[in-house]
C-alpha cells in the first residue's frame, strides 16, 4: 500500500472518530484521589481559608467582575459544585456539531458559580474570542465570560453571576477583530 | 514515594510504552505511571464516556470511575491478550454501561415488527473502538503536528485557514499535517476495524 492509500485510509478515520472532547482540568486530581486514596496525594499547599471579611469583600469584588467584566478563561478546573440547573446550547449553523451545557451552581452569598462546558466548537480565529451572554427581559445583555477552546474544540470555563440575577436569554457569540459578533450557540 | 524512587534509578516515565505503565502500576503501585497513563488516556475515555452519557457531571464520574478500575484492577491486565489501549478502552466501556445500567429502569417491550436501521452494538462498539484508537493516537502526537491535525481533520478547516489561526506559514501547516499523518498511520496499522 503506498503512502497516498494510507494517508487517505488514516484521513477517513480521523473524519469518522470526529473530535475529542477535553475533559475538565480538576477531573486529574479527582480521579487521582478517587484510584489512589486521598491519603496518598502530596499536597503541596494547605488549603487556605479566608476570614469572613475578607471573603466578603472578595465575594463583592466577583459580582462586580461577573457584572462589569469578561476574563480570558482557558481550561479552567474547579472542584465540584451543586448544580441547581442545566442550560443546554447547540450549534447556529456556522457551528452546527458545537454544543455547550451551563451548569448553574447553588448561590454561595451573594454569587452563584457557572460553569460552561463546551464541545466540538473549533477554537477561534487569530484576533477572535468567544463569549457567552445573558440577558435578564429587555435589560441589557451581560457579558459573562470570554473564552476560546483548544484544538480539539472543547474548554471548561468557570465564572460567577449575582445570586439574584435570572435570565431570559443565554447565547454565545464569536467576537472578531474587527468588532463583527456573530451568534454560535444558542439555547437548544 | 514510588514516583520519587522511580525517578531516582533513572526510569522514563514518559518513555515507557503503555503496557509497561500498566505493568508498573499493578506490580509496583506506581503513582507517577498511572498518571501518566491519565494524562495520555484522559481525553480519549472522556470522549468513549460522553458518547453515551449525556450529562457532564455524570460523565465526570465515570471517568473517575474508570482510573480508578484501571488502578484496581491492573493486574488484571495480561499482555499476551491484548493491547493496553485495547484493555483501557474495554475499562471505559464498562464503566459507562455501569452508569447507564443502574440509572435505566428495566423495561419489557414488545418485540419490534421491523428490523432497527441503526447500527447494531457490535458495529456500535467497532466504531467506538475505532474512535478511541484514533484519539489516543491523535493524543500521543507531538503538540504542533497534534494541533493541525485536529483544526484539519476534526473541524474541516483548511490548510489556509488552520495556518491562519495558527499564524504558521501554509508550508509549515503542510509539512506538519503530512509528518502528523505518517505517524497516525504507523501507529494505526492494523486499527481498522472492519465487521
Amino acid at each position: 500500500m503506498n503512502d497516498e492509500t494510507t494517508f487517505n485510509e488514516v484521513e477517513e478515520m480521523l473524519r469518522a472518530a470526529g473530535p475529542i472532547e477535553t475533559p475538565p482540568a480538576h477531573l486529574r486530581a479527582a480521579a487521582r484521589d478517587a484510584a489512589l486514596g486521598a491519603g496518598d496525594v502530596v499536597r503541596l499547599r494547605p488549603p487556605v481559608r479566608m476570614d469572613g471579611r475578607v471573603a466578603r469583600v472578595l465575594l463583592a469584588a466577583a459580582v462586580l467582575t461577573a457584572s462589569a467584566l469578561t476574563a480570558l478563561v482557558i481550561g479552567v478546573g474547579g472542584s465540584r459544585l451543586t448544580i441547581e440547573h442545566h442550560i443546554n446550547l447547540s450549534g447556529a449553523p456556522s457551528a452546527a456539531a458545537a454544543s455547550a451545557v451551563i451548569d448553574v451552581g447553588a448561590a454561595d452569598g451573594a454569587v452563584r458559580p457557572l460553569v460552561l462546558h463546551v464541545s466540538r466548537l473549533a477554537p477561534a480565529p487569530k484576533g477572535a474570542y468567544y463569549e457567552l451572554w445573558m440577558q435578564t427581559g429587555a435589560g441589557d445583555p451581560t457579558g459573562m465570560v470570554a473564552f476560546n477552546t483548544d484544538s480539539g474544540g472543547g474548554v471548561v470555563a468557570q465564572t460567577t453571576m449575582p445570586a439574584d440575577m435570572g435570565w431570559s436569554r443565554c447565547w454565545v457569540t464569536l467576537e472578531s477583530a474587527d468588532g463583527h459578533r456573530s451568534t454560535v450557540l444558542r439555547v437548544a | 514515594m514510588r514516583s520519587q524512587s522511580s525517578r531516582l534509578i533513572g526510569v522514563d516515565i514518559a518513555a515507557l510504552s503503555d503496557e509497561d505503565l500498566l505493568e508498573r502500576v499493578a506490580r509496583e503501585r506506581d503513582a507517577e505511571a498511572f498518571e501518566q497513563l491519565y494524562s495520555r488516556y484522559s481525553r480519549a475515555v472522556y470522549s468513549v464516556v460522553r458518547r453515551s452519557q449525556a450529562d457532564h457531571g455524570r460523565s465526570e464520574d465515570v471517568v473517575q470511575e474508570a482510573f480508578t478500575s484501571v488502578w484496581r484492577s491492573a493486574r488484571g491486565y495480561r499482555r499476551e491478550r491484548g493491547s493496553a489501549s485495547g484493555w483501557l478502552f474495554a475499562i471505559a466501556r464498562n464503566a459507562s454501561a455501569d452508569s447507564l445500567r443502574a440509572r435505566r429502569a428495566v423495561t419489557v417491550a414488545d418485540p419490534p415488527d421491523q428490523a432497527d436501521p441503526a447500527p447494531g452494538p457490535d458495529q456500535r462498539t467497532a466504531a467506538e473502538l475505532e474512535a478511541f484508537a484514533v484519539h489516543s493516537a491523535v493524543d500521543a502526537l507531538p503538540q504542533r503536528e497534534r494541533e493541525v491535525i485536529e483544526l484539519a481533520y476534526f473541524f474541516g478547516l483548511s490548510q489556509s485557514e488552520v495556518a491562519d489561526r495558527l499564524s504558521l506559514p501554509l508550508g509549515t501547516v503542510k509539512t506538519r499535517t503530512r509528518s502528523g499523518l505518517a505517524h497516525l498511520a504507523e501507529r494505526l496499522a492494523g486499527e481498522r476495524v472492519v465487521l
